[in-house]
Order: C-alpha cells, then sequence, then structure tokens
C-alpha cells in the first residue's frame, strides 16, 4: 500500500501519457479511427478511478500537510527534485480534472472526424500537464507542468477549432506564455534568496515555506513586492483577471467543444489554484498589501463579465464572458483574506468547472445539431428539445447560484468572506468592504438577467426559425455525458457537508452567523437549522408578503390571476416586472437575496441533524435535505416558469395592450421590501446575531433534556468534521 | 614570475595526451583527404572515416574528464584542460558529427565533391576544438583562423549557385574584416599585459602597463569575438550568409562556430579579464566589459526577435533566431563574469556550454529537416512551402513543432533547461542591471514565441493548395533526427549527469571520485 501511496500521483500523471502512446500505436499499426475514442475513454476513466483513491487512503500522510508525497531528485546540479503531493487545495482540482476528462473524451464521439488519432493524444497529454500543476510542489516542476499545458491546448484549438482558430489559438499561447515566462525570473530569483539566506539554494515550495515560517527567509521591499508581482500576472493572465481577460473568449469560442469544456473546467484554475497557493503561501505580506487592487479588478470582472456576456450574440461567447465575472468571484474570496471567502473561492473553483463545463458541452451538442452558436438562430428550442432545454436551464440555475445547485454555496461562502473581511480599509466611515461585497452582489444579479434572458431567446417562445424544427432531442450518449455534471450539480449543495467539512465548520463558526458549534436544535435539532428557520420565516414574510402586493397591483387593473390571461407584460409593465423577478428571485432563494440564508441554513442545520435515524445504513437525515433541495429547483422551476409565461413574449391578449406600469405609491409600497430582501440577503448578521441568544437558550433546553447519547451519535456519524476539529 | 614563464619555454611540457582530441580529428581529416585523392567520391567511406574520428576524439575527451594524469597546462601553459575545455569540445564534435549525417541527403542531391567537403568539416572542427582548448591568445587566433577559413570555403560549396558564392563571398570580405580586428584588440593587451597567455594576462590585468591600452584592446576583442558569435551590432553578415550556404551548413555555423567564438570569448573575457578587488584598472575593465556585453546582450535578444518575426524564409528566420540566441548564451556569459566564486564561475561556463549545446541539437533537428524538405537548389524554404503539411508527413512537422518549442524554451525540452541555466548565475548576481537583462531575455522569448509558433501554424492550422510529396527520409537522416529528437528530450529532462560533468574542471573531479 505504501508502494502504492507513494506513486499514486505519479501513476495519475504517467497514466494519460501511456494513453496517449497506445492511441499513437493503435492509430500506427491499425489504421482505423474507431477504438481510437474507446483506448481515450478506457484510459481517462481508468486515471478517475485511480484518482479517487486519494479520498480513501490517508496512510502516507507527512508533516508538511501533503498526501502521497513523493520526492526524488531530479536535477542535482540545480536542486530541483520531482516533489509531490496533495492537500484539501488540491485534491478536489485533481478530481475535478480526472472527472472532467472523459466527458470532454465523449463530448468528441461524433465531433471529430479528422486527424482523431492526434485528437485523443493531445487531450490525454493535455490531461498529464494539468494534473502534474495540481500537484506539483517544486516550483521549477510546476512551472513546467504549468507551460507544457499550453501546447496541447494550443494545437487543440489550432487544428479542431472554429473559423478563427488561428488567431484564438496563437493569442492564448503568447498571452499565457509571457505571463509565465515572468513567474519563471521569480521562481529562480527565489532560488537565490533562499541559497542567499540559508546557503542552499532551492525550488522546493515546502522547504521554502518552512524557511519562512522559520524566519530564515524574508522577501522585503521591493524584492518582494516584484517577486510578488512575476507570480501575480502569470497567474492573473491565466484566471484570467480583468484587463488579462481578452485571450479567453476568443480561446473559448473558437475552441472545439471539449478544448472549451477543458478550458473552463481546469485550465482556468490553474491560475486561481496557483495564487493560493503559491501566493498567498509565499507572499502573505505581499498579497495583503495589494489586495486592494485584485479586490477592484475582481469586481470590475464580475461587473463587466456580465455586461459584456448581455449583449453577445453567440451562446459560447456569452458563457465565455461568464466564466470572466465567475472567475472574478474566485479572485474576490480569495483576497477576503478570511477563511470562509477562501473556502467560498476554492468551492467556486469546482463549481465553474462543474457549471460552465457542462454549459459548453450543451452548446457543443446544439451547435452539431445546427452550426451555428448565434442566440438569434434559435428560439423556441423547448417545443422540440424538452430534455435539452430542462437540463440547460438547471445548469444555467448552477452557474447563476440558484441556492441547492452548487453554485451558490461558493458565491454565498465568497460574498459572506468579503463582507467580513478587512483586506479594504475603512475610510471615512465606508467600509469598502461592504461596498465590495455589495458591488459582487449586483453582478450576481446581472448574471442572473443575462443567462436567463439567453435562456428566454433561445428555448422560449414559438419555434421562429424553420430549421429548428426538426432538431433532434438529446440522445442517449449525450445524456450520459451531461447527466453526471448535472446530478454533481444539483446534489452538490446537499452534499456540501459530506465532501467538505470545512464548508460546514466555517459556516458554523462563522463572525457573521455567530452559530457556534454544531448543535440540536428545534426540528432539526441543530442551532443553525432553527436559525435557518426563524430566517426563513422572516423571509417568507418579506418575499411572499411582496409577491401577493404585486399580484394584487396586477388584479386592480385586470381583475383576473390566471396565467393564461397575461404574457408578454414586460413590454407595457417594465418596472413592474423587475420588481416582480426579483422578488421572485429573491422567493426562489438566489444568493444575495434573503430567500437564500435562510435556505441554506435550515438545509445545513438539517443536513447534520440527529432528529431522524440512522437505518440499515442510510442516514434519513440526507435523505430528508436532498428531498428538501429539490424542493428547491421545483420552486425555481414553477416561479421562472409563471415569470415567462406572464412577462415574456409577445403580448398575446389585446386587453394587455393598455396596461400602465407601476404608479409611485404602489412603487413606495413595494420598495421597502425589495431593499429588505437585498439587505438580508446581503447582510444577515443582525437578524441571526439577534435571534442568536434565543436559539441558544432553546437549544440548551433541548440538550439537556436528550442528554448525551444523541450528542455522542452526531460525532461518530460525522467523523470527517470532528476531526478537522481537532485541527484547529 | 618570469623565470617561471622562461622554464615554462625552455621546457615545455609537450605532452601529445593534452592535445589528443585536436590530433585524432585532424588526422581524420587528413586520411579523408588522402582517401579521397585516391577514391573520389566515395560519400559512404569519407563520411565514415570522419564519423569515426570524432566517436574517437568524443571518447578520449570523455577520458579526460577527472583524469588527474594529464597535466592543467600543458605546451607551456597553451593548451587548458579545464571544464570550459571539455565541455565546448564535446559540444563542437556533436555538431560536426550531426552535420555529418545531415548533410547526406543534401551532397546526394547537389553531387557535391564530398571528399573536399568532409575534409573542410573536420578541419573546420579542429579549429573549434582549439578555440576550446587554447589558454594562449595565439592559439585562439590559430584556431579561429582554421575554422573560419574551412567555413568560408564550405559556404560557397554550391559554386554554381549565385547566393552560395554571394554568402561565402560576403562571409570572407567582413570576416577577414573582423579577423583584423581581433588580432589588433590581441596585439594591444599584449602590449598592455606583456603575455599572450590568459592566465598570465589575469595576473597582469591587476597592474597593467598602460590600462588605455587594455581597454582598447578589450573592445578590438569584443568587436572581433562579437562578429564570430554573430552579436549585435556585428550580426548584420548573419542573415544573408545563413540564407545563401547550402542549408546543412547553414545548421552547422549556426552551432559550431558560434559555440566555439564563445568558448574563446569566454576564456578570454571571463577567465583573461577577471576582477581583481582594489586593483583599479581591473576594476574599471570589468565592469566595463561587463556593461558593455549586458547591453549587447540586450540588443543581440531584441533585434534578432524583431527581426526575425517579419521573416518570410525559414532560413532567414533561423538566422535571425540564432542570433537571438546567442544573446541568450550572453546572459550566462555574464553571469559567469560577475560570479563571486571559482565554483559559480565554472557552473555559469558549464552552463553557456550547455546552452550552445541544447541550442545545437535544436538547430540541427531544425535544419535537418529544412534540409530535407528544401529540394534541389534549396527551392522549399518559404513559410508557404510548409503550408499544411502537418498531416501528410506527420512525423517531420511533429519533430520541426519539437524543435521549434525547443528554440521557443518551453519544458521538457532542451531550451527549457537551457534557458533556466544561463538564467540562473545572472539572477543569483543580485545586481540590478543583470535582474533587467534577465527580464528583458525573458520578454524576448514571449516575443519569440510568436515566429517559432508561426511555422507550427502554418504546418498543421492551414490547409494545403499544391500537391505535396512527401520527402523519402534517409537512414543517415532518420539517424540525425534520432540522435536530435531524443536530444531534445533527454537534455530537457535528464539533464542532470551531463550539467555535472560540464561543471567539473578535471581535478576537482579526481577529489569528487577519490569519496
Amino acid at each position: 500500500m505504501d508502494l502504492i501511496g507513494e506513486n499514486l500521483l505519479t501513476i495519475l500523471i504517467l497514466l494519460p501519457v501511456f494513453g496517449a502512446l497506445a492511441t499513437i500505436g493503435h492509430a500506427l499499426f491499425w489504421k482505423q479511427e474507431g477504438g481510437l475514442k474507446w483506448i481515450t475513454l478506457g484510459f481517462t476513466v481508468l486515471n478517475f478511478l485511480v484518482s479517487l483513491f486519494l479520498l480513501f487512503d490517508k496512510s502516507t500522510a507527512s508533516v508538511n500537510g501533503f498526501f502521497f508525497e513523493k520526492n526524488v531528485s531530479w536535477i542535482r546540479a540545480i536542486n530541483t527534485n520531482y516533489h509531490v503531493g496533495v492537500d484539501g487545495l488540491s485534491i478536489w482540482l485533481v478530481i475535478l480534472t480526472t472527472f472532467i476528462m472523459p466527458i470532454a473524451v465523449v463530448s468528441t464521439w461524433r465531433a471529430v472526424e479528422k486527424r482523431a488519432a492526434a485528437f485523443y493524444v493531445f487531450l490525454l497529454l493535455l490531461e498529464s500537464a494539468m494534473l502534474g500543476v495540481f500537484v506539483s510542489l517544486d516550483l521549477l516542476v510546476f512551472y513546467l507542468f504549468f507551460e507544457a499545458s499550453l501546447v496541447p491546448m494550443f494545437f487543440l484549438i489550432g487544428i479542431w477549432g472554429g473559423q478563427n482558430r488561428v488567431y484564438a489559438a496563437v493569442k492564448f499561447f503568447v498571452y499565457t506564455a509571457l505571463g509565465s515566462l515572468l513567474m519563471l525570473v521569480a521562481i529562480i530569483g527565489l532560488y537565490y534568496l533562499h541559497a542567499q539566506a540559508t546557503g542552499v539554494g532551492t525550488f522546493d515550495y515546502v522547504t521554502l515555506l518552512s524557511s519562512l515560517k522559520a524566519g530564515n527567509l524574508a522577501f522585503v521591499g521591493p524584492t518582494a513586492t516584484l517577486l510578488f508581482w512575476a507570480f501575480a500576472l502569470a497567474f492573473m493572465i491565466k484566471v484570467p483577471v480583468f484587463p488579462f481577460h481578452t485571450w479567453l473568449p476568443d480561446a473559448h469560442t473558437e475552441a472545439p467543444t471539449a478544448g472549451s469544456v477543458i478550458l473552463a473546467a481546469v485550465m482556468l484554475k490553474m491560475g486561481t489554484y496557483g495564487l493560493m497557493r503559491f501566493n498567498f503561501g509565499l507572499f502573505p505580506e505581499a498579497s495583503r498589501e495589494f489586495a486592494g487592487i485584485f479586490i477592484v479588478l475582481a469586481i470590475i470582472g464580475i461587473i463587466y463579465g456580465a455586461l459584456v456576456a448581455m449583449v453577445q450574440p453567440d451562446v459560447k461567447r456569452l458563457v465565455a464572458y461568464s466564466s470572466v465575472a465567475h472567475m472574478g468571484f474566485v479572485i474576490l474570496g480569495m483576497f477576503s483574506f478570511t477563511e470562509m471567502g477562501m473556502q467560498g473561492a476554492l468551492y467556486q473553483m469546482l463549481n465553474h468547472g462543474i457549471a460552465t463545463g457542462a454549459l459548453f458541452l450543451l452548446v457543443g451538442f446544439i451547435y452539431e445539431r445546427r452550426h451555428t452558436r448565434a442566440i438569434s438562430d434559435f428560439g423556441g428550442i423547448a417545443n422540440v428539445m424538452p430534455i435539452y432545454t430542462t437540463i440547460f436551464v438547471i445548469t444555467t440555475m448552477a452557474s447563476i447560484g440558484l441556492p441547492f445547485l452548487n453554485g451558490f454555496v461558493g458565491e454565498f461562502l465568497t460574498m459572506l468572506g468579503m463582507w467580513t473581511s478587512t483586506a479594504l480599509p475603512i475610510t471615512g466611515g465606508v467600509n469598502w468592504n461592504y461596498v465590495a461585497t455589495m458591488l459582487a452582489g449586483t453582478g450576481v444579479i446581472f448574471a442572473a438577467v443575462y443567462l436567463l434572458w439567453m435562456v428566454q431567446r433561445v428555448f422560449f417562445g414559438k419555434v421562429t426559425n424553420p430549421s429548428n424544427k426538426t432538431l433532434t432531442d438529446l440522445n442517449w450518449r449525450e445524456i450520459g455525458l451531461i447527466a453526471p455534471l448535472v446530478f454533481i450539480g444539483i446534489i452538490y449543495g446537499a452534499l456540501v457537508a459530506m465532501v467538505q467539512p470545512d464548508v460546514k465548520r466555517l459556516v458554523a463558526y462563522s463572525s457573521v452567523a455567530h452559530m457556534g458549534f454544531v448543535i440540536l436544535g428545534m426540528f432539526s435539532f441543530t442551532e443553525m437549522g432553527m436559525q435557518g428557520a426563524l430566517y426563513q420565516m422572516l423571509n417568507h414574510g418579506i418575499a411572499t408578503g411582496a409577491l401577493f402586493l404585486l399580484v394584487g397591483f396586477i388584479y386592480e387593473r385586470r381583475h383576473t390571476r390566471a396565467i393564461s390571461d397575461f404574457g408578454g407584460i414586460a413590454n407595457v409593465m417594465p418596472i413592474y416586472t423587475t420588481i416582480f423577478v426579483i422578488t421572485t428571485m429573491a422567493s426562489i432563494g438566489l444568493p444575495f437575496l434573503n430567500g437564500f440564508v435562510g435556505e441554506f441554513l435550515t438545509m445545513l442545520g438539517m443536513w447534520t441533524s440527529t432528529a431522524l435515524p440512522i437505518t440499515g445504513g442510510v442516514n434519513w437525515n440526507y435523505v430528508a435535505t436532498m428531498l428538501a433541495g429539490t424542493g428547491v429547483i421545483f420552486a425555481a422551476v414553477y416561479l421562472l416558469w409563471m415569470v415567462q409565461r406572464v412577462f415574456f413574449g409577445k403580448v398575446t391578449n389585446p386587453s394587455n395592450k393598455t396596461l400602465t406600469d407601476l404608479n409611485w405609491r404602489e412603487i413606495g409600497l413595494i420598495a421597502p421590501l425589495v431593499f429588505l430582501m437585498v439587505f438580508m440577503g446581503v447582510y444577515p448578521s443582525p437578524f441571526l446575531n439577534r435571534s442568536r441568544e434565543s436559539v441558544v437558550a432553546i437549544e440548551n433546553r433541548l440538550t439537556r433534556q436528550e442528554a448525551g447519547g444523541e450528542i455522542e451519535k452526531v460525532e461518530t456519524s460525522l467523523q470527517p468534521q470532528t476531526s478537522t476539529n481537532e485541527h484547529r | 614570475m618570469n623565470t617561471v614563464f622562461l622554464a615554462d619555454l625552455v621546457n615545455p611540457n609537450t605532452s601529445l595526451s593534452a592535445i589528443l582530441p585536436e590530433m585524432i580529428v585532424a588526422i581524420a581529416g587528413t586520411i579523408v583527404m588522402l582517401y579521397d585523392s585516391f577514391a573520389p567520391k566515395q560519400r559512404v567511406v569519407t563520411g565514415a572515416i570522419s564519423l569515426v574520428g570524432l566517436l574517437i576524439s568524443a571518447f578520449v575527451l570523455y577520458t579526460m574528464w577527472g583524469n588527474a594524469d594529464i597535466p592543467a597546462n600543458a605546451w607551456g601553459g597553451m593548451i587548458a584542460n579545464d571544464n570550459l575545455r571539455l565541455s565546448f569540445s564535446f559540444v563542437a564534435l556533436f555538431v560536426s558529427a550531426v552535420t555529418i549525417l545531415i548533410s547526406t541527403v543534401w551532397t546526394e542531391r547537389e553531387n557535391v565533391p564530398v571528399g573536399e567537403y568532409h575534409s573542410l568539416l573536420m578541419f573546420a572542427t579542429v579549429g573549434m576544438l582549439f578555440m576550446a582548448s587554447g589558454n594562449d591568445m595565439v592559439i585562439l587566433f590559430l584556431g579561429l583562423e582554421t575554422l573560419s577559413i574551412a567555413t568560408y570555403v564550405m559556404a560557397g560549396l554550391r559554386k554554381s549557385d549565385l547566393r552560395s558564392n554571394e554568402s561565402a563571398m560576403k562571409y570572407f570580405i567582413l570576416g577577414s574584416f573582423s579577423t583584423g580586428f581581433l588580432l589588433y584588440g590581441m596585439a594591444l593587451i599584449y602590449g598592455a599585459t606583456g603575455s599572450t597567455n590568459i592566465t598570465e594576462i589575469a595576473l597582469a590585468v591587476a597592474n597593467p602597463n598602460f590600462p588605455a591600452l587594455l581597454l582598447i584592446g578589450a573592445a578590438m576583442l569584443v568587436i572581433g569575438f562579437g562578429f564570430k558569435a554573430a552579436t549585435v551590432p556585428f550580426h548584420v553578415w548573419t542573415p544573408d550568409v545563413y540564407e545563401g550556404a547550402p542549408t546543412p551548413i547553414t545548421g552547422f555555423m549556426a552551432a559550431g562556430p558560434k559555440a566555439a567564438a564563445f568558448a574563446s570569448f569566454m576564456r578570454v573575457f571571463v577567465l583573461g579579464f577577471p576582477l581583481v578587488a582594489g586593483a583599479t584598472a581591473s576594476v574599471a575593465l570589468h565592469e566595463t566589459w561587463v556593461t558593455a556585453l549586458t547591453v549587447m546582450a540586450m540588443l543581440t535578444m531584441t533585434v534578432g526577435n524583431i527581426a526575425a518575426i517579419v521573416q518570410n524564409n525559414v532560413k532567414r528566420m533561423l538566422a535571425y533566431s540564432s542570433i537571438a540566441h546567442a544573446g541568450y548564451a550572453l546572459v550566462g556569459f555574464i553571469g559567469a563574469g560577475v560570479a563571486a566564486t571559482a565554483d559559480k564561475r565554472d557552473a555559469a561556463i558549464a552552463s553557456v556550454a550547455f546552452y550552445m549545446l541544447t541550442y545545437a541539437v535544436t538547430n540541427l533537428g531544425a535544419f535537418a529537416i529544412v534540409t530535407l524538405l528544401a529540394q534541389k537548389n534549396d527551392r522549399r524554404t518559404e513559410f508557404e512551402d510548409y503550408n499544411g503539411i502537418g498531416f501528410r508527413s506527420p512525423v517531420l512537422s511533429f519533430a520541426l513543432s519539437l524543435f521549434m518549442l525547443s528554440l521557443l524554451g518551453l519544458p521538457l525540452t532542451a531550451g527549457f533547461m537551457g534557458k533556466v541555466l544561463v538564467f540562473r548565475p545572472a539572477l543569483e548576481a543580485g545586481n540590478s542591471l543583470l535582474t533587467i537583462l534577465v527580464v528583458v531575455a525573458v520578454v524576448n522569448t514571449a516575443i519569440s514565441a510568436y515566429y517559432y509558433l508561426r511555422l507550427v501554424v502554418v504546418m498543421f492550422f492551414r490547409e494545403r493548395t499544391t500537391e505535396w510529396l512527401a520527402p523519402r527520409i534517409s537512414l543517415p537522416l532518420a539517424a540525425a533526427l534520432l540522435i536530435t529528437i531524443s536530444g531534445v528530450f533527454y537534455f530537457g529532462i535528464f539533464s542532470d549527469r551531463i550539467i555535472e560533468r560540464f561543471s567539473q574542471s578535471p581535478p576537482r573531479a579526481v577529489v569528487k571520485a577519490e569519496k
């Protein structure tokens, strides 16, 4: 076991290389391309299965906090080692990579016809390089993989890409290479600073870190600044942070579907991962010093990405720009320097990988059928492709960050982290951290707007383009491909507690919520659950109250509430529509509106609850939470469907043409509610703080009644969590 | 000190073993010449004799590493036996051997008098070896002239082609002119220090007779060596000569003579003009040449890369790229000049030698393919000629892409290791000027991505409009490609051993062997 444990990461890196060799061999000797994809798929699936071992075996834990470490000398003359290992930061990214690869392979099942052998070889080599990036602990080796990953992608875009592929490929390569070359200078610089300080030069991240911690090595003044920026620039281009993002829409749009999926799902994460690992690890002071710049750029990225996405005529470009916005969230969370924010960022990376990867896949599916990606070419597709539409909408929701789909946990934690952050100063009574969080929040709303608008234009309404009438819905291959992504999207939120005990711990400890330890509560017998329940009552009051008000307004005008009587109202009553949509979002529980805090807490509470028994190995609390989660999705579906039918499309009923928009009285009535919805979504702590004492009181009584046995059960059922608590 | 010097003259240590590698190559060249006059046009035989000569020489060289029996300063101190000599000699032998393999295609196609060609190549190699081993400016000069004259002739070997004639003529006239500078510089240095021996000069620079002469002499030497190494602003001959010369010769010139020029250049400046703390003349000289070379390096890289971007001929592009690479190698050179200790200096020298080796292996590989694709009279050397051949000749195209990526310095290839190694000593100095130099080098690398990738783009991302007959790969060329491709990976991934060996001078190797 030890032998396997030590070499597991090496096996992970090398398996795709062997796969590539096998593919070449097959292409050379059999001359038929049918078997190629099976070989490639086999190797990627095998790699995924092997990567799952990372989750189970922790026997090789070392003092550095890295698992599965392997450290052998590579080039003694410059003291560089082949040093690999994973920790909590990289393990999910490794698994994300191995998980996405088979999907990317299957997505090419029919799309790649020319030069299939080379395509699969590049795909496999890319996997190797990407895995290498996430597990390298030697800076030179890291750089090596970081750069090496460019080449296969360059070929993938350049040979199998769209019309403008040459431009996109070269731009992608030159842009990212320039950034990373400066990093190379900084890496060599680190080597000598370490040599000066301790007598031995090293590229080893762990050694550098321990020297820094021990105070043997310190980066001061301009040296620290330059080193920091040399690293940061490389990663900022990769992420990409505004204004270094211009390569991304080109590369995304021109790349073949598999390339876009990998680019979005994994390659962008290399940048944020690098920032988190190396910039934060090696230059914490400089990171703090320049956090303001990153936060500002991240917010510009969030809002700019969303605004530009809104006006894109091409679905793929739209998704590409939404990546810019999403990665802005990741950067924001990281530079909030709160544990929560960073967890959120890490989480957001995974979410983005899954949701955006799925979106690119879906765009690829439709492109295969119609050979166009222009939004205007579509319309009313829901009528001919119901399954596709359903999956697309769910994925879009995940991307927007609908609660209980994966996106929202990341965004939620990010913003929570930013809110409590001290990275930005407080000047003139204005806490700029709050301002940053609020600006980021508007980005979420924008994202909802452009994604839903796109969905609306593409899928709903009449089929306007005759060539769309013959579209076939997803076939089994495509469903099988997308299902894991959607499935993960759905249960991800529910699985938060299980897969990432840290997130749960953080939320529990978080200064915003001040909720303390996991304790038994009202229905779930957890404090969190009780808090959530309380908060949800408030939310429900406000959001549903507002909804009733709004329905009342329209009833006054038309004396009907039947959905079928409406349609296209957005055209005549824009203000009304806007407010209605916001309220609906709050009711659905879109992050940053009040609803989601309550729902989130409630479900978290339920998850950790022991109120339901565990029978036959099934923890019914988990089941209950998951069921509740599906409820959220249904809520989203029916509410949004209602919004769509009522507000969008042509005005079908002539009597609606004369409707007047809201008057000032009505606006004045509804405004405070909308304000509250946003405020409670953004800043729940006053509410939560206020309720906390009484909740704790109730909870105390409950725990005293039910005594120790129950608590112990909690501890045993949540083994990972207790172990992480000890870490603290 | 003078008496010691005299004693050396009276009783020179005529150890043949110290110049055995040079001797073997020279003998091989002579045999080739003689054989050719009795049995002309025997391509395979003369090529084989040359190759065997080079291999034996390389083997002898190998045994000299860590061999304490060979006197450190043989032949009255005229022959050095240090890591600079050994590693650069190795590079020279490697370049010649691969060149012989590559040129088989061309000699066959153009019906070149191979006997002459092979013997010229052997003598050029002797010249290169002496440029690496000479510890006396006279020997360096002799080596340089031996090399140059052989190369002038080789550049013009395609007698019926005007471009080849132009190339040889330009090279000869400008080369002679620069040799004049070199010789004049050597004379001035002799006047200032009273010696032509590098070791003596190193001792004398602290207190020279006429400090001004020393500076002027050094400037002349920079011009002379700069010309041979093709550094800006002494590079103007390069593109025309490289384009006109037969393709395998171009590959040879870009790799071999350049490396040899660097060997002599480094020996004179790094070992001959060291920094002697406290001695005004030495400090002034050292500061001047380090600054001058830094500026030269920046110019060389930038001009080479920017000019390469606009080229439409692959050979010209590679010519400008070779100028740029001279600039990168200069970074390591300067690093060696400012190294604080002898160990670090040797490591920096080794890094330049290693860089030249990686450049040689990559560049020769690229030229092998360009030679193969060029057809008679170098007809197909424009970028357009490479349009869309990617999947028509996948082996050649992927190999050429690999060489381009290695020239670009991408990880896992030889070029990456070379770059890391030459940047290292320059950054180590902690001198802000040198740090800027490295940053300039890095920015230049990014610029170079554009034109190196252009060839890849042309081959793979475009469709071919004209018909394409995949050329037949002959056995020697296949061997050359195999050597260069595996070399690119080997030096990029398993360079550990070679780097270590390159930075070992023989005496220290003995100490290591004992433990």
